[in-house]
């Protein structure tokens, strides 16, 4: 395992196409995994995309037109086999009160507030990213044939599992 | 000759707030707006952009530029809506700020640009007036380009302010029925 880091494949919800691109581009930057994308114009078309066995993380946008992402995070949540697959929220939404409810509804692992550096984002992903690697090496221990080997080198998991 | 090209959105969503705006918002409700909008402008844009800063209340309507406008709208104690109009330059400026590449202006990346801006203002905006109090719930943007972008409103219907910064000079607007003691003389 030394010298291999973790992959990732990330839903990005955003009806900008704009910061779907800013999105993707600091993900990779933070070098916590070699992530692969899947992007959705807003949660209804992301409906269609999500896969909780296929999906290992979503990063989805509050205001949106079709489905917001609070009720794209519900709808996954009410679906009760997707509650291990961690939601992201990316929002300029900051009202006090008004978040906290919503991302407790909704079950949000956590948020990003808009406008983000590469900094911010690193710091709220690492914990998800961490217990992303700690579930991975767990089936990889428990089913080592039917794991998905880790591909690349160096980063994150190394760390972890050095 | 106004020639305006209305990309998001669509004219349902911009007679939303137009059709609750002959209720009258009360002063201090006005007051409250504009602070927030002033506020929410400063803390989104100087997390983006360099030397942002207000200059205060405009009296009069600015000439229409070559430019594009973004407006959303605000639902709670009162239905309102804020729109800021970018000059061609400033546009050009934030967007490579921003993006860190350049945006050709007539580039439907320059409307997606605008909407998601009007998103990131709405968000501490919205924060700082339901810190106040004041429900504000955002709405979705909706963008226009144009060669002579200038939403016009008789004045008792919008109260106006401009900033500057490195990016260059930009114009908002409330739009809310203004109450007769703020109204210009």
């Amino acid at each position: 395992v030394e010298g291999e880091k973790l992959k990732l494949r990330a839903l990005v919800i955003d009806d900008s196409r704009i910061m779907r691109g800013l999105v993707k581009d600091n993900l990779q930057k933070t070098e916590l995994a070699d992530f692969e994308f899947v992007e959705a114009g807003d949660g209804a078309e992301a409906m269609d995309v999500f896969d909780p066995d296929k999906i290992d993380v979503v990063f989805v946008d509050w205001n949106m037109p079709k489905m917001n992402g609070i009720e794209f995070a519900r709808h996954v949540r009410s679906l009760g086999y997707a509650n291990h697959v961690p939601v992201v929220m990316i929002t300029s939404e900051s009202a006090e009160g008004r978040q906290e409810s919503a991302y407790e509804s909704a079950r949000i692992t956590c948020y990003i507030t808009k406008p983000f550096t590469l900094e911010q984002v690193k710091e709220k992903i690492t914990p998800v990213i961490e217990k992303l690697a700690q579930r991975q090496q767990a089936a990889a221990t428990k089913s080592p044939a039917s794991a998905a080997p880790p591909k690349a080198s160096g980063g994150f998991f190394s760390k972890l599992m050095g | 000759l106004i020639k305006v090209e209305v990309v998001q959105g669509g004219f349902d969503q911009w007679k939303v707030p137009a059709m609750n705006v002959c209720e009258i918002t009360p002063l201090e409700t006005y007051q409250q707006l504009a602070e927030g909008v002033e506020c929410g402008i400063i803390k989104a844009f100087s997390a983006m952009f360099e030397d942002v800063s207000a200059c205060g209340e405009d009296y009069e309507n600015g000439p229409g530029c070559d430019g594009v406008v973004g407006l959303i709208s605000f639902f709670g104690h009162v239905s309102w809506s804020l729109a800021i109009a970018f000059p061609r330059d400033t546009a050009m400026a934030m967007a490579q700020k921003f993006v860190g590449c350049e945006i050709p202006f007539e580039s439907p990346d320059m409307i997606d640009l605008t909407g998601e801006l009007m998103n990131i203002v709405a968000g501490p905006t919205s924060a700082h007036l339901v810190a106040q109090g004041f429900e504000a719930k955002m709405g979705l943007p909706s963008v226009a380009r144009g060669q002579n972008v200038e939403i016009v409103l008789p004045d008792h219907m919008a109260y106006r302010m401009h900033f500057t910064s490195a990016q260059g000079i930009f114009r908002a607007k409330i739009v809310a029925a203004r109450p007769r003691q703020l109204q210009p003389s």
